[in-house]
């Protein structure tokens, strides 16, 4: 533990010499388009302006991967984690239906910069799946 | 000889406020440090401000970043400590800390309370002397106590309630200090704080990763009763563990210059005083905030009557 502690140091260093100075306000780009961890679900989540720290609204549309149809009715729940600092959100958002298998998240508060992995979880009757979503806050 | 204990002064208010629990109040560390006193000081007590302005962070991949325009986020946090030798060679210390966040990002955010209750021992294996061409060793350890409130416990939008870490944590270390007849004084000393698990909703078991930490500082000490030194503190920890498996890049290092100063003022009290700075470059941190502290304080400390 102690070698790769040292080493580490070392190679950090080095990368600094190599990397130099930092970025500026680079801000997230909201849309993602994923499958869900199942494979049932489809999920495309968007927002009107890049996600920052603070309230967020997320617009999420959820479609069934084998036919295409929109997921319409379902139980959607948000919820997002810090897994550097292994903690959550401090409050929940509240989800509204939108016509099409669209929801709106109105509320997500991130507070704090850094790695935000949000979980979206869709249900109903039978068929459920969740999609993890990487956002990155500065 | 007094310019002298203001350096060993100064050192100990540096570590007792470095950033180590604060805005991060949250998701950092605990003191690990803690408090030193200075040759023939009995005990000491000091009051303590600190005020850490976060200007940027560092995402996983090592790369800085500046907080966005017009956002704000700021603590303010006031530290009571004293510190008693009941013994020649064991100092004992507590420091109680009082935690005020204050945040802009859209909406505003402000809370705060009290935070991490921490104790604070320290055995001196080779007690310091500034006529020895050897440097002074000492074990110490600390144990913080979850007396905050977590971020997970926060309510709050921005979390500005969250005042600790929401773990215990536990810190053996080792101190080395060589004086230069008092003349100058330079110090090295590493830690590594050891977490208890906590549990995240849903009820995971979440465990935070031991926390490493490298702390070097040097510098002149003058007959006026001014000391100075700089220096710099590197920290590290692996990755957290959700329920067994470790999240993928998600560990965390950080590294900041230190300075402070101290001064000694009139009956037996000194003014001290400590900048810190995240360094905003590139790769010299990950998952972590860069921030930038200034501590002010005032430290009364007394003497064995013999």
């Amino acid at each position: 533990m102690k070698f790769t502690f040292g080493l580490h140091l070392g190679a950090m260093i080095g990368a600094v010499l190599v990397a130099g100075c930092g970025t500026s306000d680079v801000e997230a780009d909201p849309f993602r388009d994923v499958v869900g961890q199942e494979g049932r679900l489809h999920f495309q989540v968007d927002a009107e302006k890049p996600l920052a720290q603070g309230k967020n609204d997320l617009l999420i549309t959820i479609f069934e991967t084998s036919t295409h149809e929109a997921f319409v009715g379902a139980q959607v729940q948000l919820s997002a984690t810090m897994p550097a600092m292994a903690h959550d959100t401090p409050t929940t958002a509240m989800i509204e239906e939108r016509s099409g298998g669209a929801y709106i998240a109105r509320g997500l508060s991130l507070p704090m910069a850094g790695r935000w992995i949000v979980e979206v979880e869709a249900s109903r009757q039978k068929t459920f799946d969740t999609a993890k979503i990487t956002y990155d806050l500065h | 000889m007094r310019s002298t204990v203001c350096f060993f002064a100064s050192l100990a208010f540096l570590m007792a406020n470095s950033r180590f629990a604060h805005a991060s109040a949250c998701c950092g560390t605990g003191h690990g440090l803690g408090q030193r006193l200075g040759l023939g000081e009995q005990s000491a007590v000091t009051l303590s401000t600190r005020f850490a302005d976060r200007f940027g962070s560092y995402d996983p991949a090592g790369r800085f970043f500046t907080s966005p325009g017009g956002s704000f986020d700021a603590d303010v946090r006031t530290d009571v400590s004293a510190i008693f030798s009941p013994l020649s060679r064991l100092q004992v210390a507590v420091t109680a800390p009082f935690v005020l966040n204050i945040k802009h990002f859209g909406d505003d955010d402000v809370g705060g309370g009290f935070g991490d209750l921490l104790f604070f021992g320290r055995f001196d294996i080779v007690p310091l002397s500034t006529a020895s061409s050897w440097p002074a060793v000492a074990f110490t350890a600390s144990l913080l106590l979850p007396t905050g409130r977590s971020a997970n416990e926060a309510q709050q939008i921005l979390a500005a309630d969250a005042t600790g870490l929401g773990v215990a944590e536990i810190r053996p270390g080792i101190f080395f200090e060589k004086s230069f007849g008092g003349k100058a004084t330079a110090i090295v000393a590493a830690s590594v704080g050891f977490r208890s698990e906590t549990n995240g909703s849903p009820a995971l078991r979440i465990a935070l990763a031991p926390r490493w930490r490298v702390l070097a500082a040097a510098g002149p000490v003058f007959e006026s009763g001014l000391s100075l030194s700089f220096g710099g503190i590197y920290e590290y920890e692996r990755a957290p563990t959700i329920s067994g498996m470790e999240v993928p890049d998600a560990q965390r290092y950080r590294l900041a210059a230190l300075g402070f100063v101290g001064y000694d003022l009139p009956s037996r009290f000194a003014l001290l005083g400590s900048v810190e700075l995240d360094l905003p470059v590139s790769q010299v941190g990950k998952n972590e905030a860069a921030t930038v502290a200034i501590s002010i304080g005032l430290r009364r400390s007394f003497f064995w009557e013999n």
